[in-house]
Order: structure tokens, then C-alpha cells, then sequence
């Protein structure tokens, strides 16, 4: 209970409050309407706040969707002369079928792909409107009824204000819980890429696609309010022009925070309408000027303020404190075997005429922990990337837990019980350590974005919370663990990763130069966790250039150079090797002195 | 469908396929070098078209004073850079000066020249050499800041400009349309086609303007540290090949080929100020075919598209744009396919 | 150009003064000092991780730093890499950063683009220079610097990187990548850099080539200069081996 009297969550219910007793005050219609606009504006922006600030997918026809919503229940109501509701139904239908083929079609496409692709249907999607006769062309239908709750029409902008802003308020609390859940993680981790969530096992295009859809359901539900409130639809509500506008919202407000949906759809409007009055009178004529300090507003917000209205409050908000009750979490079961839990025979990795590796041997046992060095270039990285399936082998086996797994996909391996680390850390930094660990035990829970909304989901993220702790408590982050991930020094960050690897409940954990950036006290900590590991029984495989950590941790080395296997043996027979001085310090080259 | 009017019909796509063949060539110029996805490339040919009219009509163009008050700022804005760098402020000043040499020549022979009815190819010269200004500046205030961000907040920024140019063409031109005389009156026969001589012309200037393109990237040096900083922006700086420059120069180019686009279309067809998105975007979804990188794939492209559009306009009329626009849509499924088997990551 | 044309008189080439660098948590450099004798050449050596990229990249601009570092005597601007690059620094970095889409004589003729302006004789002079040095890149010089191999790529990095008339050049890893035979003929070129009186400072991981060709040697180990002293006795410090293998285990 008293996480709800944190000072930021405070000020939110007060905002809420003030809002619904509103239309009880005497204030002027004028304002009613407004806020009526900011309302359904809000929930576009919304949707590009999940969209764009949360995962990281641009959308520049958001207004598309709008479009959709109003038409679709404009043909139903008009000329179908049937309930609004019905309308509702067949515009979600319209939208969930149109945005399901969009996503395919072009999420899968690098950053910059996706929003060209948004613009051309939403431009064409203008021009199908504006030129079909059934829904009035250009002039568009007029005439729509009002929506009617419980037989009571909402025809008045009192009535409709409170029916609206009850949609908002649901939305906002529904995406807001959606953020704190198990696919609300996984949403969030998109935005860095798709090498991390994929390598806990995560589909990225799934989760791609849900945020898309909801997007898109958003700004339909929208379109429908906006027909039914002003009771006319025409083209222009889907023009490229309303998605800007509803992607400058997103942008002005913050496009990472869902009080920046409110704030910056408050403040377009109320600048929009205050604009529309002041700029006639500077300019002259009549036209509509307010673009050009919207445009201009914009590239300075870019260049200036990039964070938008509500980065400015984000030092106040309150951090997420999420409980964390012990509840297990079910293992997978460990097959004890005689046999080495990682077996590489043969592998080969050709780039063009580059054999970058080169016949490579070794094996990794339970309880054992296995260093893989060499000078830069020898192929160490590549190596581990086809281990951890980011690459495909051109040629050898993979043998893990006894199945073949050569050439299988990050997220297969992951779940067939690899653990891996990276080089450069990839953490989502405004999320909790908690919550960054969590996303780890993603593919051991099951809850979807329903489930997360309605709240069904509790039992099972207190298991994951739980496991996640218990894994921090492994590494000995417990202090820290509702610390913003992005506060954390480097030696915790990549303690963090272990932890998070540890979640996915493996039988291997690959570790990617985890002491590159530490100091040496960070470094004897990792070298402490690493031990305590493998007491445990865990096998570790260590791609390392830090050899006191490598000398002093390992059993066994494996040393690579010029992508083939130059030797392999304890950390002493290693250092005493010709072989290995001669690959590391380089030999004498003839004919070259000082 | 007969063979004439399928005739006309491709001609009539040639001509619109040569213009968004310049826009899109000069998109992907674009975004190679600088990354931004400049989706107001449009503004730049909407403001040829009407910029050209008003000196035509014999006034100043509004877009001559956006171009001395946006030099004005470019012009101090790098003063205070170099003044930060601890140059001398004698030297600064002077390089200021000569900065501002050229923009002050143009504004007053402009000044001087439009209520004098100077002939067309001179006051098209003119409205060529103000708006082709403006692009060197647009970049700089707006885009070179953002350097190091990524494509999608460039983009947002470009949808920024976009915004704000428009509002200044409607400011600048108001709302009415307008049609610039033709360059060269009447039809000439090829082959079996009855083509216009304006459209002709505009073939012909399009395939110059390539030729010219080529020449310049292939056979001078300046033409080849642009493509050095497309190519690897690091290696470029190394050598002293300032980015900055780069963005402003490729800017001039893609403003100056949208400013001739837009100066040879609006001989056929009305301009509006708002005109220009529709026409840029077409030049994207072309370059788009290319995956913004490949010229030869965007000409081409863009080429078809012309054709789509003039026979999806017999076919379809009311339906045209969206025909033209849906086409991105196999494209962006055939590129994405290509992605998925080069196993890339978004 | 801020720089005053006449350097003093008897001022090291390059002075570097408690040099730090940080990526992001992480302190990569801390506490550098280092002097560079006009016309020596200086090798940094150390294992893979301890910084000697970083450490070129802080010199020529690329990476923000903090700390003292003078050029000629005149005090450089941090993160400015356009001014060190008009001073007359030049990096031929890790990745070598060739217009691979451009022709072996189009990657030179840039390299001088500097000097564009005071058209032909100097880019006519230092071409013909780079290709006494590097007669491979003549035969070359209408191919694509993209189909080169390796080592060759490494010599027309090096080409490039002369055709600016460098008073600094800055080597990043010059063996990285190539076989030892390759490795052999790079070293050579620069060694014939070296008796052009051209200062050189040469970051490397194989130590025994770099140390061979230098004339002061310096051990990069964690952020830190462990070692430093003449070339030739540091190559014969047993101490590097450790830095490169760590500790003898217990």
C-alpha cells in the first residue's frame, strides 16, 4: 500500500482527480471541447509512446488507423444505419487485420524501412477514403448519432467527456501495467536491438508485432470516439498531416514516458488552437501558419530538449519498487553425464574467401570453467558467436547436452539451456536491475499481454521476481536491485548479465569479455562469482583478453590464432608454451632493426 | 486500349517518371551521405515552381528573404563556432563577410531585377540559384547538430522541416496554384509518338542533370571525397574531409535538382505550395526500391513508377495515388525477404 | 587552423600530460604521460585490452579526453579531431577506413585533399613518393581499394595516410590481421618511413616487431604505461611477457 504515496504517483492521482471532477465545474464549453480533443488525441499518442518510446518502431500512420476507426463506424452507424458499437467491432476488425499484415510485411525491416512503409499506406489509405463514393468521398459522412451508454446518448461534451477520459484512464493503466509485466520486459528490451532478447529467448518479431497491433488498436478506438464526438467523418482525419501531429505529440511530451501521451497532446492542442488565433493576426491572410512553428518547434525539441516535456519531471518519478515474495520457479531437470556438456568438433566459419575459423576442437564439462584466448584476430569472438548461434558454422558440429545443435538460432539454443553475456552490456537502463535480471527468466513464464493487463499473471510474477532476486543474490547485487540498471558501475552492469544469464536457468553460461571496463576490485568480485559457480556445477566457457583473471580462474585453456586451434592446456602449460609467446609478442621480423 | 493512346500514356509517364527520377536520385544522394531520409525534398521543388512564378509576376519572392535571414544565421552561427575555437576574431569576421558576399549579390540583383521582366531562362536561372541556397543552410541549422543521431530522429527532423516549409510556402505564395509559361512551345513527332517539346525538354535536362551528376562523382575530386564520406564517414574526417561541408554541398545539389524538377513540371502541371509532399514521396518509394543506396535501381524504379501512375490514372483515376503508393508495398516485401536471408538484424 | 606556424624551438613533437579517458563507466586510460622526440619513432605496446586504440584515438581526436596534450608546443582541443587532422596528425586507424568503393588512386589522390587548391604539384610529388615505397598499389591503382588483399589494403591505408603530409603519423595495429610474412614487408615500409625522418607513433600487440623498429618503447597494461624506456632494452625485459600472459600462476 505504500508504494500508492510516493510523491510522483501522488501528483498523478491528483492530476486524475482534478480531471474528473471537472465537468462538475462551471467551466466553459470551450475548454469541455479541448480537452475532449486532447483526449482522444492522447490515446494516438499513446500508442506511439508503446510504439516508438518503448520499442523503438517509428510509425508515421498512426493516423491511418484513425482513419479506420472513423470510417468503419461511420459506414456501419450512417449507411448501415446500425448501433455505434457494432461500428467499434468492425473497425477493430478492419485494424487488427490491416496492422497484422503491415507488421509482416515490413517490421522485419531495418530501423528506416519501417517508417517509409508507414507513410505510404498512410498516404494511400488517404487517398482509397477520399475517393470511394460509398463513404462520401472527399466530403466524407455526416450525420453520425452519438454514442449511447446504458441508453443515455453521450451527446453533450459533458457526458462524452466523462466516457472519454474513463477510456483514457484505462488505457493509460492498462499500458502501464502492461510495462511492469513479463511481456511489458520483453517490449522494452526491444528497443536496443534484437541480439539480447533473442538470446533469452524472446521472439522479437512477436513482441514487434504486439506493440504494433496495440498501436494500432489504440488510434482506432480513438477514430471511433472522434466520429462519434464530432459526428462526421472525412479523409482528413487520416492524413499524413494528423500523424505528424500525432507523432509530434508523442515527441513533445516524451516519447518514453505515458504522462507524455497527456502532456503532449495537452499542450499541441492548446498551442495549435492558440496559434490558429495569434498567427493570422502577425502574418496576414488566413491561412494555417501554425506548421511552420510546429516544424520548427520540433527540430529544436530534437536538438535541445530530446526527452521531451517530461524528461524534465522524470527526476521526480518515482522508481518502480516491485515486491519480491520467494516463490520457486521450476527447473529444468540436470542430466548428470560422462559425456562433455559442449562438444565443438571441426567448426569452420567462412566470410567470402576469409576463413575466419578454421577447424576448431574443443569440449566444456559440467563444473568446469574454460578460457578462450588469442590476439586479436584469432577468431575468438566469431567462435563464440557460432557456439551461441548468432552465426551460422559453414561447416562441423555443435554437440550440446547431447543434441546437434550446429546452425540452430540464438533463440533455440537459448532455450535448450545456453546462458550468454555480451561484450558491449546490453541492458534496458531505465529498468530495474530487478526487472533487467527478470527478462532473463522470460521463456520460463508464460503470461500475455491479456493476462498482464487483466492482472491474471500475479502468481507467476512473483516467481520470476523471485528467481530474479535470488540470482542477484547469487552475484551479490541484492543492494541494488530496484537501482535504475543505467546507475549501476561497469562491474555491476556485467554482474548484472550474469544474473540475468543465471535466469534463463542454463547448463552452460558463455561469457563474453566480462572483465573488459572492470577495476581490479570489480575484477577479483567477478573472479569470487565465477568460482562460486562452478562449485555449484555450472560449466562456464570465458572469452577473455584479461589473462590474470583467465590464468587465475580457469582450468583449461583453449588458445586460438589466425582462426585455427594453436594449443590447449592449464593456464601454466599455457604460459610457458613457445607457441603461445610467439602468437602473443609476435616473433622477430628479419631484416627490420632500430 | 490501342497502341496510341498507349502511346501517349507512356509518354505522359516518362514525363512525371523523369521528374520523380530526380527526386528520387537525389534522395538517395541524400541519405547516403548525410543519413537523413529528407522527406521536405518536395519543398524544394514547389518552391522552384513558385518562386520562379513571382519573379515572373514581377515581385520579390518570399523565398528570397527566408534565404537571406537563413544565411544571416548560418553565417553567425559558424562565427561563434570558430570564435569557440579560438580564431582570431579579425579572421572571423572576414570570412563572415565573404560568406555573406554571395547571398547579398543575389538578393539585390533579385531585388533589382524581378520588376523588370527579365526573359525566362533568366529569371529561371535566378529562382534556381535562390532556392538552391536555401539547401546548404537547411542543412546546417537543422540537421548538422543531430550528426551523430540516428536515421529515425533525422527523419523526425526532416518531418520537422517539412511542417515549417510548408507554412512558409503558403505564407510566401499563398493558397492558389499557379502554371509557369512553357520553355519551348509546341509538339514534335518521334517515331510514331506525339510527344510536347516541353516534355522533351524536361527529358532531356533529366538526362543531363544525370550526365552532369556522373560526370561529378566519377571524374572530380570534390565530387569523389562526397562519395568518400557516404562511403566510410570516418576514413573521410581522417583525410580532413569535413562532414559538415559534405552535408551542406550534398544538400545544394539535391536542392538545385529538386529546384529544376520542379521548374520543368510546373509547366504542365499546377503547382500548389502544398504540392511538393505528394511529389517527394513518390521520389522515396523509388529510392525505397534501391534500399536508399543504389542509383541505378532508383532511377529505374523511379521510371516505373511514372508509368504505374499514367496508366493507373486511365484505369483508375480517382484511385491513382493510392495505386502509386501501395506499389512501396511489394517492394518493401521483397527487400525484406532479402534481409531475412541475409540473416541481418534490425 | 588555430596553430601558430612556427613550432618552438627544441618542444618534443608531441606531449602528452596525465591523459584520461573514460567510455562511459569504465575508465579505459588513466594517468598517461608520454613524449614523442621529433623524428622518433615510439612504440605502445601491451596485450589486447589495455587501451592502445583508445589511446590513438584520443590523440587524433576521435574520443573525448580529458588531460593535457600539446602538438608543437601548442596545446590540442579536445574531441576536436578536424584541428588535429589540419595540424598535421595523421591516424591510420585499426580498421584501416578505406573508400573501398573507390579506386586505389582515388583513395590516394584524397588522401592529399587537404591540399586541393594548390592543385598539382604536390599531389603529383607524394604520389609518386608512395609509390617508390609501395610499388604494389602502381599496379594496382585502378583497381577497387574493396578487392585488395590484406596487406595491401595495410599499404594503401599507409599511402593514404603519407599523401597528407603528415608531421604526426599515428599507426594503429599496423599487423593486425595479416599473416607474418605480410607483416615483415608492412614493418619494412615503415622502417624506410623512419629513415624519411617521419615521427611515428606505432601502437601495437606484437611487441618483439614493433620494439625491433622503434627507438622508445612503452608498455600499455589495463589503462596504465608499466613500462617505458630505449626500444631495444625493453624488448628484452622479461617483465612484457607478463603483462601479455599475466602472473605466473601459483
Amino acid at each position: 500500500m505504500s508504494r500508492f504515496l510516493e510523491p510522483g504517483r501522488m501528483a498523478v492521482m491528483a492530476a486524475v482527480l482534478a480531471l474528473a471532477v471537472l465537468p462538475l465545474t462551471p467551466i466553459s464549453e470551450f475548454w469541455i471541447t479541448q480537452l475532449n480533443f486532447i483526449g482522444i488525441s492522447s490515446l494516438v499518442a499513446l500508442g506511439l509512446v508503446l510504439l516508438t518510446g518503448i520499442a523503438g518502431l517509428t510509425s508515421f500512420g498512426q493516423a491511418a488507423f484513425v482513419g479506420i476507426g472513423a470510417y468503419a463506424t461511420g459506414y456501419v452507424s450512417v449507411v448501415q444505419h446500425m448501433s455505434p458499437w457494432l461500428g467499434l467491432l468492425a473497425g477493430l476488425v478492419v485494424t487488427v487485420a490491416f496492422a497484422s499484415a503491415l507488421g509482416l510485411l515490413t517490421l522485419n525491416l531495418s530501423g528506416h524501412f519501417l517508417p517509409l512503409g508507414t507513410i505510404a499506406w498512410g498516404v494511400s489509405l488517404y487517398f482509397v477514403f477520399g475517393n470511394t463514393d460509398a463513404v462520401g468521398k472527399y466530403d466524407g459522412l455526416v450525420g453520425l448519432p452519438p454514442i449511447s451508454l446504458a441508453g443515455v446518448p453521450l451527446d453533450r461534451g459533458r457526458s462524452f467527456y466523462s466516457f472519454l477520459w474513463l477510456v483514457v484512464l484505462l488505457a493509460s493503466l492498462a499500458i502501464s501495467r502492461l510495462l511492469d509485466s513479463r511481456p511489458g520486459r520483453a517490449l522494452r528490451a526491444l528497443k536496443d536491438g534484437t541480439a539480447m532478447p533473442e538470446a533469452m529467448g524472446i521472439r522479437t518479431f512477436h513482441y514487434k508485432l504486439v506493440a504494433f497491433l496495440l498501436a494500432a488498436v489504440l488510434a482506432c478506438v480513438a477514430g471511433w470516439l472522434l466520429a462519434h464526438y464530432q459526428r462526421t467523418v472525412d479523409p482528413s482525419m487520416s492524413s499524413m498531416q494528423a500523424s505528424i501531429n500525432y507523432l509530434f505529440m508523442a515527441v513533445i511530451g516524451g516519447v518514453t514516458y505515458i504522462g507524455g501521451a497527456l502532456g503532449g497532446a495537452a499542450l499541441t492542442q492548446i498551442l495549435d488552437d492558440r496559434l490558429q488565433v495569434w498567427l493570422p493576426h502577425l502574418i496576414g491572410g488566413a491561412g494555417h501558419y501554425e506548421g511552420i512553428v510546429f516544424g520548427l518547434l520540433l527540430v529544436l525539441m530534437l536538438q535541445r530538449a530530446n526527452r521531451g516535456m517530461f524528461g524534465v519531471f522524470d527526476r521526480w518519478a518515482s522508481r518502480s519498487r516491485r515486491e519480491v515474495t520467494p516463490q520457486a520457479l521450476p527447473r529444468s531437470p540436470r542430466a548428470v553425464s560422462a559425456e562433455p556438456l559442449l562438444r565443438v568438433r571441426g567448426l569452420r566459419k567462412r566470410f567470402g574467401g576469409l576463413l575466419a575459423v578454421d577447424s576448431v576442437d574443443f569440449d566444456v564439462g559440467a563444473g568446469e570453467i574454460v578460457g578462450l584466448i588469442g590476439p586479436n584476430g584469432a577468431g575468438k569472438s566469431t567462435t563464440f558467436n557460432l557456439i551461441s548461434g548468432v552465426l551460422p558454422p559453414s561447416g562441423g558440429t555443435v554437440t550440446f547436452d547431447g543434441q546437434d545443435i550446429s546452425g540452430w538460432s540464438a533463440r533455440a539454443i537459448a532455450r535448450a539451456g545456453m546462458g550468454r553475456t555480451f561484450q558491449h552490456v546490453r541492458m534496458v537502463p531505465e529498468m530495474s536491475v530487478l526487472e533487467n535480471v527478470a527478462l532473463g527468466a522470460h521463456q520460463r513464464g508464460r503470461a500475455g499481454v491479456l493476462g498482464a493487463v487483466l492482472g491474471f499473471d500475479a502468481r507467476e510474477e512473483r516467481a520470476l521476481l523471485s528467481e530474479a532476486a535470488a540470482h542477484l543474490a547469487r552475484v551479490g547485487l541484492t543492494e541494488y536491485m530496484h537501482e535504475p540498471a543505467g546507475n549501476l558501475s561497469m562491474g555491476s552492469q556485467r554482474l548484472l548479465e550474469i544474473a540475468r544469464a543465471l535466469c534463463t536457468d542454463p547448463k552452460i553460461l558463455l561469457l563474453d569479455e566480462p572483465a573488459a571496463g572492470l577495476r581490479h576490485s570489480e575484477k577479483l568480485a567477478l573472479a569470487e562469482v565465477l568460482r562460486g559457480l562452478r562449485a555449484q556445477g555450472m560449466a562456464i566457457l570465458l572469452v577473455e583478453h584479461d589473462m590474470d583473471l583467465v590464468m587465475n580462474v580457469t582450468e583449461r585453456i583453449v588458445v586460438m590464432e589466425f582462426g585455427r586451434l594453436l594449443m590447449s592446456g592449464t593456464p601454466r602449460e599455457v604460459q610457458a608454451s613457445p607457441a603461445v609467446r610467439a602468437a602473443y609478442l609476435g616473433v622477430e621480423t628479419e631484416g627490420v632493426s632500430a | 486500349m490501342n497502341s496510341s493512346l498507349a502511346g501517349v500514356l507512356l509518354v505522359d509517364g516518362l514525363t512525371h517518371g523523369a521528374i520523380y527520377m530526380q527526386l528520387a536520385v537525389a534522395s538517395v544522394l541524400v541519405f547516403s551521405v548525410t543519413r537523413v531520409i529528407f522527406v521536405a525534398q518536395g519543398e524544394f521543388v514547389t518552391f522552384g515552381a513558385l518562386t520562379l512564378t513571382s519573379l515572373l509576376t514581377g515581385r520579390v519572392p518570399g523565398t528570397l528573404w527566408l534565404m537571406v535571414t537563413l544565411a544571416i544565421v548560418s553565417v553567425l552561427l559558424d562565427a561563434l563556432a570558430a570564435l569557440r575555437r579560438q580564431q582570431q576574431a579579425a579572421q572571423v569576421a572576414l570570412m563572415a563577410v565573404r560568406s555573406l558576399a554571395l547571398p547579398a549579390l543575389l538578393a539585390a540583383v533579385t531585388v533589382w531585377a524581378a520588376p523588370r521582366g527579365w526573359p525566362l531562362w533568366a529569371n529561371t536561372l535566378l529562382a534556381l540559384a535562390i532556392v538552391t541556397s536555401l539547401g546548404p543552410y537547411t542543412y546546417h541549422l537543422a540537421f548538422e547538430t543531430l550528426a551523430g543521431t540516428s536515421v529515425l530522429t533525422l527523419m523526425i527532423a526532416a518531418v520537422g522541416v517539412h511542417f515549417a516549409m510548408t507554412g512558409l510556402g503558403l505564407v510566401f505564395f499563398g493558397a492558389e496554384g499557379t502554371r509557369n509559361p512553357a520553355y519551348w512551345e509546341g509538339n514534335s513527332t518521334l517515331g510514331a509518338l506525339q510527344v510536347s517539346n516541353q516534355a522533351l525538354l524536361a527529358a532531356l535536362v533529366s538526362v543531363g542533370l544525370l550526365t552532369a551528376l556522373w560526370l561529378f562523382f566519377r571524374h572530380s575530386l570534390r565530387g569523389k571525397a562526397l562519395r568518400a564520406s557516404a562511403i566510410d564517414r570516418y576514413g573521410a574526417r581522417l583525410v580532413g574531409i569535413s562532414p559538415a561541408r559534405s552535408g551542406r554541398l550534398t544538400f545544394g545539389v539535391a536542392a538545385f535538382i529538386s529546384a529544376l524538377a520542379g521548374v520543368l513540371a510546373a509547366t504542365g502541371t499546377t503547382m500548389f505550395y502544398d504540392s511538393g509532399l505528394l511529389i517527394g514521396l513518390k521520389g522515396f518509394v523509388a529510392a525505397v526500391a534501391g534500399a536508399l543506396l543504389s542509383y541505378p535501381i532508383a532511377a529505374a524504379a523511379a521510371l516505373g513508377l511514372g508509368q504505374i501512375e499514367s496508366f493507373g490514372s486511365f484505369f483508375a483515376s480517382a484511385y491513382k495515388e493510392a495505386i502509386v503508393f501501395t506499389a512501396i508495398l511489394p517492394v518493401l516485401l521483397w527487400l525484406s525477404i532479402k534481409h531475412r536471408r541475409a540473416g541481418g538484424e534490425a | 587552423m588555430n596553430l601558430d606556424p612556427s613550432p618552438q624551438e627544441g618542444a618534443p613533437m608531441l606531449r602528452i600530460d596525465g591523459l584520461e579517458v573514460r567510455y562511459g563507466k569504465a575508465v579505459v586510460l588513466s594517468g598517461l604521460n608520454l613524449l614523442v622526440p621529433r623524428g622518433a619513432v615510439v612504440a605502445v605496446v601491451g596485450p589486447n585490452g589495455a587501451g592502445k586504440s583508445t589511446l590513438l584515438n584520443a590523440l587524433i581526436g576521435a574520443i573525448p579526453s580529458s588531460g593535457d596534450v600539446s602538438f608543437e608546443g601548442q596545446r590540442l582541443r579536445s574531441h576536436d579531431l578536424e584541428q588535429r587532422v589540419a595540424a598535421g596528425i595523421a591516424l591510420v586507424p585499426e580498421t584501416r577506413a578505406l573508400f573501398g568503393e573507390l579506386s586505389v588512386l582515388d583513395n590516394l589522390l584524397l588522401g592529399g585533399y587537404r591540399f586541393l587548391g594548390r592543385r598539382g604539384k604536390h599531389s603529383a610529388e607524394g604520389l609518386a613518393r608512395v609509390f617508390e615505397l609501395f610499388p604494389r598499389l602502381k599496379e594496382r591503382s585502378s583497381q577497387m581499394a574493396g578487392t585488395l588483399s590484406g596487406g595491401e589494403r595495410q599499404m594503401l591505408a599507409l599511402g593514404r595516410a603519407l599523401m597528407m603530409q603528415p608531421r604526426l603519423l599515428l599507426l594503429d595495429e599496423p599487423s593486425i590481421g595479416l599473416a607474418p610474412r605480410v607483416t615483415a614487408d608492412v614493418f619494412k615500409s615503415i622502417a624506410r618511413l623512419k629513415a624519411d625522418g617521419v615521427t611515428i607513433v606505432l601502437v601495437e600487440q606484437n611487441a618483439r616487431a614493433a620494439l625491433a623498429l622503434a627507438d622508445e618503447g612503452h608498455v600499455l597494461e589495463t589503462g596504465r604505461l608499466v613500462l617505458s624506456g630505449p626500444a631495444a632494452e625493453l624488448a628484452k625485459n622479461p617483465r612484457i611477457i607478463e603483462t601479455y600472459l599475466g602472473s605466473t600462476v601459483a
